[in-house]
């Protein structure tokens, strides 16, 4: 019985890292084809489009609601404490470090991470990546390192985006339900929040897309057995994703902050 | 000419392909059959690059593929056309997009010069006028069609055809073995098929090999394999 359980899950350690070498090839070959071979910029900017330009309204209306919601907290904590005229500089702060990349991050995930993965799982279990290779073309070039470019790129401009939206949504529900001065909300706000807390947020979401774009890829090119292991690697890629981002976000906010 | 000497290849532990060695002359048509799984996709995956042999040599007009780098690779792919079992199209482009990929990418060509061969290579397939179709629109013999003229494109020395004619009904079936045959006639390429269809091994073939157990059978003629009297035979009648 013992024997058992041991081998067990002596079985899941090596499976887990045999598949953590192999993740970890799959990272240095994409960052070795980026560097040595010319970037496909047609299929970035179609990957840029795809990915970017349609998780534009889902950002703005989560980060709207995120935005009004996280005031309609601290409007009323701090109402209680006299410190309205700080609310503007509090939302500002925890939008552009935190809550705004993590956010977008959670959306791109969900969104992007799913797609990727299950297009480029679609494609793997079809033969359209064998087909590729048969005329002489890099997958990783052709497929993964224009989503790798698109994601990272895009993502950092969704969370200005957010940010920004987010903001005001936390603005419409100072001023509208806390009853703040809207100069004050604003002036708080300019004067609390540095350049840093803006461009460490975007950098942040730089990093994400990046890695979402990497694990997603990763599941999609590494999908087997038909329509079941598509859904098995698209949930996956999203997991992961998410999970990553999260540990990610704790470690940057501790160095950029 | 191509030759694959002393072939093993495994997955998983699993040994797939075990010492087979095959020579196929310039323009000639070879079907290779057997039961499912016994290797004949991986075969034709390893002649195309796609995957390398644990051992063994596969020399294709000279030169020991085994041993080149992905550039080298590059140069013999591109005398190298495959049709794959599902046609594996690009959904995320139409028809036209398709055939005309190879030829965009290798760089060698022109807008005009690409839309040109594409009109010529889908009136080749018989699928002429359909460059603006979506590849989901289009049936199962269509899509063979289309993956046909896409492999043709680059006009290759050297044809592989992934089951071309299985899950297709019998009149569209004919359809493709037809072709394979034109094709074969007028461009002179050398193909090797791998097929579980009789009529296919039947109509299009030269030579015809059964691999069985990792290792090719000497080969028999459609001609004969019917009275051979062996394991072909009994394939042929469905005993295998």
């Amino acid at each position: 019985m013992i024997k058992e359980i041991a081998e067990y899950f002596g079985r899941r350690i090596i499976r887990f890292f045999e598949e953590l070498g192999v993740m970890t090839q799959f990272f240095f070959r994409t960052i070795w084809v980026m560097i040595t071979q010319p970037i496909h910029w047609r299929q970035t900017i179609v990957q840029m489009k795809e990915l970017g330009t349609n998780s534009f309204w889902i950002t703005i209306i989560t980060a709207m609601f995120v935005g009004m919601a996280f005031t309609l907290q601290v409007v009323r904590e701090f109402l209680k404490f006299g410190a309205g005229n700080m609310v503007g500089g509090i939302v500002g702060i925890a939008f552009w470090r935190e809550l705004g990349p993590m956010m977008t991050g959670v959306v791109v995930a969900g969104r992007v991470g799913a797609a990727v993965a299950a297009e480029l799982g679609t494609m793997k279990v079809t033969e359209q990546v064998e087909a590729l290779e048969s005329m002489s073309q890099d997958p990783i070039r052709f497929l993964v390192v224009p989503r790798l470019i698109a994601v990272t790129l895009m993502l950092p401009l969704l969370v200005g985006v957010a940010d920004v939206v987010g903001f005001f949504g936390g603005y419409v529900i100072a001023v509208g339900v806390g009853r703040i001065n809207p100069y004050l909300y604003l002036d708080s706000a300019s004067s609390m929040l540095r350049v840093g807390d803006i461009g460490g947020g975007l950098l942040k979401a730089g990093f994400f897309g990046f890695l979402i774009a990497m694990i997603s890829s990763y599941m999609g090119l590494h999908t087997r057995s038909g329509a079941k292991g598509v859904g098995e690697m698209t949930t996956r890629a999203v997991v992961v994703s998410l999970v990553v981002i999260f540990v990610v976000n704790y470690f940057l906010s501790s160095l950029l902050y | 000419m191509i030759e694959l000497i002393d072939i093993w290849k495994s997955y998983d532990e699993r040994q797939i392909i075990r010492g087979l060695s095959l020579t196929v002359q310039p323009g000639e048509k070879v079907s290779i059959i057997g039961p499912s799984g016994c290797g004949k996709s991986t075969l034709l995956r390893l002649i195309m690059g796609l995957h390398r042999p644990d051992s063994g040599q596969i020399i294709i007009d000279g030169q020991d593929i085994v041993k080149m780098g992905t550039n080298e690779l590059k140069g013999v792919r591109a005398r190298i056309g495959i049709l794959f079992q599902s046609a594996a199209l690009f959904d995320s482009t139409t028809v036209g997009g398709n055939v005309a990929f190879p030829l965009q990418e290798s760089g060698c060509f022109g807008a005009t010069e690409i839309k040109t061969i594409v009109s010529e290579k889908l009136h080749m397939v018989e699928m002429a006028g359909a460059e603006d179709k979506d590849p989901a629109e289009l049936s199962g013999g269509q899509r063979k069609r289309v993956g046909l003229a896409r492999a043709l494109a680059r006009s290759p020395e050297i044809m592989l055809y992934d089951e071309p004619t299985t899950g297709l009904d019998p009149i569209l079936s004919t359809n493709i073995e037809n072709l394979i045959v034109k094709l074969n006639d007028q461009l002179h390429v050398t193909s090797i098929i791998v097929t579980h269809q009789i009529s296919t091994i039947l109509r299009v073939s030269d030579k015809i090999y059964m691999m069985q157990d990792g290792q090719l059978m000497p080969p028999e003629s459609p001609q004969t394999i019917g009275t051979a009297g062996n394991v072909y035979t009994t394939f042929i009648n469905g005993g295998l």
